[in-house]
């Protein structure tokens, strides 16, 4: 072994990490060159040395900032958890719980008009261009009888003897709660579900003519559902909606909205008479309705 | 049972919690006694200080770096694995916060000021002071070696020297090949006594690279 092999050995040497034999190489040949003893024991010497090297001693008060810092530690990480679990789980929920809401909301408010039978009236949603439809409950109408059209609904055509002319008793039936409907804030609107949607039309354009009036606007088709706009004038406006849900004559009411046809009519045939005979008076309002004629599906 | 035996059986109980091992410490830190976790840092405290400020070389930095190192073993106490040595994962943890914190900020060794911050802990030591002055000029010579050494080489050198671990359980706390340990540990070896035998030829200081 020479001087370079033992000298790359001499730190294992050291520390007894070497095999017999090498460790035997080693020293025989430390015994014979002097450089490489001095070298050895040098080694030894600056090992030895490391060894007695003092401990190196913290400050008094390590153990207690040791201390101080697990505790403020687990303090932030109760902080933390107080500000971030919520952050985390919680606002999810509550988002969620909100966008949840916010769809059932909107789909209430939004939801097309069911009839009675359940079936939405979807096209006719857009012939009427109800933007912002106003939510009326009849329960509150029955308070407040004035309009009393916004919470009729004029009884079906399929059994008009039947029903009650008058529409503050309809608003108590059990099937007014569906009667829940969009109103135009300005145009008065009813709808009416119609076994023979031509028929329940001509019947309705006979009754505009009947009462001065005149049919402005028909949209829509027969099967779908017709959308009629109609003018009369002011004060038939409520005998309107009466004879649409109740009996065609006039004459043969005896409540105070028929009492009120009657003297419209009169009133009107006043009128008539006196443009004949040349004299002028002032025309009367007129009143715009809209009606939809539904097919009974 | 006898009032003697009563007596031997609480000296003995003392005793055996005076050197409680450390499987047992731990034990009691995670049952919940915080108290386990301080014995655990008295015991390891100046070796952990030692091993950061040799490698940090400066002293507050390195209490800081030490503090740091017993409060991320506690933290982590959770993830140690009983059938290995605590001694040798606390090594780990200290060695790798002494790297980090080096790389983090820069840290160029400043050797004169190491050393005056070393050989004020120095404690006095007994009645020759010539023979004392000397052991004592030759360990400050070598802590200033020690600084002089390359990162990598030095904490072997630390842990080997100075800490006494074994060559695996240093291979172990670093995460090393045993054989970078052993080439490593020899050439610091080599280093500081090459450097040691320049610093101690009577040449002027100033003429010394350090």
């Amino acid at each position: 072994m020479n001087c370079q092999q033992t000298r790359a050995l001499l730190s294992e040497y050291l520390d007894q990490r070497l095999a017999s034999e090498q460790s035997t190489a080693v020293e025989e040949h430390a015994a014979s060159c002097r450089d490489c003893h001095e070298e050895l024991e040098a080694l030894r010497r600056t090992v030895s040395l490391l060894g007695r090297l003092d401990e190196i001693e913290p400050s008094p008060g390590f153990v207690s900032e040791v201390e101080r810092k697990i505790e403020r530690g687990q303090w932030l990480s109760r902080l933390k958890a107080w500000f971030l679990e919520p952050i985390v789980i919680k606002v999810p929920l509550e988002v969620t719980a909100i966008t949840i809401l916010s769809i059932i909301a909107f789909q209430i408010i939004k939801s097309p008009q069911r009839e009675p039978d359940g079936k939405p009236a979807a096209g006719l949603r857009d012939l009427a261009k109800r933007e912002e439809p106003e939510r009326v409950d009849p329960a509150k109408d029955k308070s407040q009888p004035q309009p009393s059209y916004r919470a009729a609904k004029p009884a079906s055509p399929a059994a008009p003897k039947e029903q009650p002319a008058a529409i503050a008793p309809l608003a108590e039936k059990k099937e007014s709660a569906s009667a829940l409907r969009e109103v135009a804030p300005e145009v008065p609107m009813s709808d009416i579900v119609a076994d023979d949607v031509p028929a329940y039309h001509a019947r309705v354009k006979a009754l505009v003519a009947e009462l001065g009036g005149k049919v402005l606007r028909e949209e829509g088709s027969a099967n779908e559902g017709l959308l009629l706009t109609v003018e009369v004038p002011q004060s038939f406006q409520q005998a309107f909606w009466n004879r649409l849900g109740g009996r065609a004559e006039p004459r043969a009411r005896r409540d105070v909205a028929g009492e009120k046809v009657v003297g419209a009519i009169q009133q009107e045939q006043k009128r008539a008479s006196d443009e004949l005979s040349g004299r002028r008076s002032e025309p009367e309002p007129k009143a715009t309705l809209q009606l939809r004629i539904l097919p009974k599906r | 049972m006898s009032e003697s035996n009563i007596i031997i059986r609480e000296k003995t109980t003392e005793t055996a919690r005076f050197e409680e091992s450390d499987a047992d410490l731990i034990r009691r830190v995670r049952e919940g006694e915080r108290s386990a976790f301080n014995q655990l840092v008295v015991k390891y405290r100046n070796r952990v200080m030692g091993l950061a400020v040799r490698m940090l070389g400066d002293r507050g930095e390195a209490e800081d770096v030490a503090q740091d190192v017993f409060v991320k073993a506690y933290r982590g106490l959770s993830g140690f694995q009983e059938e290995a040595l605590f001694s040798t994962w606390l090594y780990r943890i200290a060695a790798n916060s002494c790297l980090n914190h080096r790389k983090r900020i820069r840290l160029q060794p400043a050797v004169s000021a190491d050393v005056s911050a070393l050989e004020l802990r120095f404690p006095d030591m007994a009645s020759n002071p010539h023979v004392l002055l000397e052991e004592k000029q030759l360990k400050l010579l070598i802590e200033e070696a020690i600084q002089a050494l390359p990162e990598e080489q030095r904490i072997v050198v630390i842990l080997r020297d100075i800490e006494g671990l074994s060559y695996e359980a240093i291979a172990d706390a670093l995460e090393q090949e045993l054989g970078t340990v052993r080439s490593r540990l020899h050439r610091g070896r080599m280093a500081l006594q090459e450097r040691l035998k320049r610093l101690m030829t009577p040449e002027p200081r100033g003429s010394v690279n350090v």
